[in-house]
């Protein structure tokens, strides 16, 4: 005979009485408390699983609650019931089990890194390549919308953009299915960027920073690298797909200020610094094609880098900065020109 | 006469406290076992692992030696969760082709808003059950709009004069129409309680722009450019901090259930202990911390939240059944309302 030490609310008033739930010889259970006996079948009876080390819950009826801290007892009457909750009781014994855990650890842990590493990279690539051009144009802001935030018209004279609108054209026909237009904005410190319709902006500042007109236009490579490889597409998709993919893993939203708004950051600067990379790559094939020295592109690098380190408070800040930047170190970028003067 | 019912009523109130019994290494098992399950299902397990994760939360948490049950069912709230998925679905595909149709899509979301918002704490209340009685919520849509828009506009277009008013009606809203079975709940804080918090915020950052201003004035400017800023995020990061504490505080103190009251005596020091020490693990271990820092900070909470007994906890009784679907739940999470 089983018998199981609890308590039990009846589910109409918050009246709580020491109970004991019994069974009877093959007619089911009956609950004992000091003032009555109830009797009870079987298939009114059911079972909670397992969670912790939290109370076993018994559902008696309708609305009936039996709750024990006798674990083992419970066990034994969902076997002789044939109930546990299925499949929260095989979930609750893959907790229990020291070597299950960890290796769901290392899988999770293989996953998230496999998901982040590859498969959102590569998804958000090929989405990006399948992309109308007319739904690519709304993703990201436009260079109307930067004008009135940001931006300022162009300090230069305008002898001097036609100038470099001119030196410019040659080397913008080899890309024109990207539909590059160059524009000279100020406002901003010497910077050059590149809008997924295909504008390219450069700042007066860094106009002015370049010794020569050919490093500018080893500028505009990198700015083309990056139209030709859809990095921005690329990246909005890559960001909203880290989203997501934490929203459904977890199921969990209250934690994913906290859980996640620092690793996705993370994640999402490395991804930026890959980019950046893959179009310093770009503009020195395209430099050696167009026969411009490769070192062209070190050239400025270093002037843009010296031009911003000057501005920095101090060198140890800097070392911190280097992981939380979305561009890589100059001294990287600068070593990718040698590599590939070195085996071009 | 007085006399004795001061005395009669004094003898007769007790302090229950909250215990969260809790354990983080088994609720990261259990999370962990979740979060797997999850992925390879595709997200499916989802539903059940939130379940699991909320009962487990529910389970341990005991109020007078009693816990709480969680009582929601995992097929319920996948079906709000595809629901609201495809919702979503919708508003990126709607997003991507047409502004205009976000426009309408923006606009819809805002009539629904209150109404999604009722229905996820009706769904939150009657899944939550203390002593085998299920809690509930009733609000009208027009109540809802009202704590939703009209306060927080109020409040804004006052330049924050009335947003400690749009804080207590959005709470009286909530605790007002919320019940434990047949007994009411009652808020009980004023403009001037919520006021008060205010002023004070103010308060310091006028004197913190005074000691900022003479400060700036006798040290060199290097150093202030290196320093200002830490300073200025620590200050930031210490208001948003007591604002947290102080009207938690105030929340469980002017909260009353029928005769019952509360009372929650958080510190800035405690909860800045607890939120530090949880920060530095989830960065150290990159989240795998994640499930055993809320089992800290619950603990943190119901440690220093007690209900005042008048009487005991015996004479309540059950409402009439009521289904509420878990909709409104999910669309308030996946749209980011409730």
């Amino acid at each position: 005979m089983l018998t199981i030490r609890g308590y039990y609310l009846d589910g109409q008033s918050a009246k709580r009485v020491d109970a004991t739930l019994q069974s009877q010889n093959s007619s089911g259970f009956s609950l004992l408390t000091e003032e009555q006996s109830i009797s009870i079948e079987c298939a009114d009876i059911n079972i909670e699983a397992a969670l912790g080390n939290t109370p076993r819950e018994v559902s008696l009826g309708k609305s009936g609650l039996f709750i024990s801290e006798e674990h083992e007892e419970i066990e034994q009457l969902s076997k002789l019931i044939k109930q546990g909750g299925f499949p929260f009781s095989l979930v609750h014994k893959l907790e229990h089990n020291l070597v299950s855990v960890i290796c769901f650890t290392l899988s999770v842990i293989v996953f998230i890194w496999a998901l982040a590493v590859h498969g959102i990279p590569h998804a958000a690539k090929t989405i990006a390549f399948e992309m109308p051009e007319y739904v690519e144009g709304h993703l990201s802001s436009s260079l109307e919308v930067l004008d009135a935030t940001i931006l300022e018209p162009s300090q230069l004279s305008t002898t001097r953009q036609q100038q470099l609108h001119l030196f410019f054209k040659p080397y913008l026909q080899d890309h024109e299915m990207l539909h590059p237009t160059v524009h000279f904005r100020s406002g901003m410190d010497a910077n050059a960027l590149a809008l997924p319709n295909g504008d390219i902006v450069f700042t007066d500042e860094l106009v002015k920073l370049a010794d020569n007109d050919q490093q500018l236009v080893a500028v505009l490579f990198h700015e083309l690298g990056h139209l030709k490889h859809k990095h921005i597409t690329r990246r909005i998709l890559q960001d909203s797909m880290i989203t997501l993919a934490v929203f459904l893993i977890t199921g969990d939203i209250d934690s994913v200020d906290m859980l996640t708004g620092i690793p996705t950051l993370v994640v999402d600067l490395a991804y930026s610094r890959e980019f950046e990379l893959e179009a310093d790559k770009y503009a020195l094939e395209m430099l050696k094609q167009s026969n411009i020295p490769v070192a062209t592109f070190a050239e400025i690098m270093l002037l843009l880098s010296n031009h911003y380190e000057s501005d920095e408070q101090g060198n140890q800040e800097r070392k911190i900065t280097d992981f939380l930047s979305t561009h890589p170190r100059t001294q990287d970028r600068i070593e990718q020109v040698n590599q590939y003067q070195q085996t071009h | 006469m007085t006399d004795m019912t001061n005395e009669s009523n004094s003898a007769s109130t007790s302090i229950a406290p909250f215990r969260f019994n809790g354990d983080g290494s088994e609720y990261f098992k259990i999370w962990i076992v979740n979060v797997l399950l999850t992925i390879a299902t595709l997200g499916i397990y989802s539903a059940w692992a939130t379940v699991r994760n909320n009962k487990y939360f529910h389970s341990n948490l005991y109020l007078d030696d009693n816990n709480f049950r969680y009582l929601a069912e995992p097929l319920a709230i996948l079906k709000g969760r595809i629901i609201a998925l495809i919702a979503l679905g919708l508003y990126f595909a709607a997003a991507t082709y047409s502004p205009d149709l976000v426009v309408v899509f923006v606009l819809a979301l805002f009539i629904l808003m209150p109404y999604f918002y009722n229905q996820s704490l009706a769904f939150k209340m009657r899944m939550s059950a203390y002593k085998n009685i299920q809690f509930r919520f009733k609000g009208s849509y027009g109540g809802a709009a009202m704590v939703l828009f009209v306060w927080p506009i109020l409040g804004m277009l006052t330049f924050g004069i009335l947003m400690p008013m749009a804080i207590l009606k959005m709470n009286q809203y909530v605790v007002n129409n919320s019940a434990y079975g047949t007994s009411p709940f009652k808020f009980n804080a004023t403009y001037k309680d919520y006021g008060m918090i205010f002023l004070m915020m103010l308060g310091f950052g006028v004197i913190a722009a005074i000691i900022g201003g003479i400060v700036s004035l006798i040290l060199p400017d290097a150093f202030l450019l290196a320093v200002g800023p830490l300073v200025a995020m620590i200050f930031y990061f210490a208001m948003i901090l007591f604002f947290l504490v102080s009207t938690t505080n105030l929340f469980y103190q002017k909260l009353a259930l029928v005769e019952h009251e509360f009372d929650c005596e958080l510190t800035i020091a405690g909860y800045f202990k607890v939120m530090l020490i949880n920060m530095l693990l989830i960065m150290l271990t990159v989240g795998l911390y994640a499930p055993a820092a809320k089992v800290r900070m619950t603990k943190y909470l119901s440690e220093n939240i007690v209900m005042k007994v008048n009487g005991n906890l015996d004479d309540f009784s059950a409402a009439e059944e009521e289904n509420v679907s878990a909709l409104g739940e999910e669309m308030g999470q996946v749209f980011d309302f409730a």
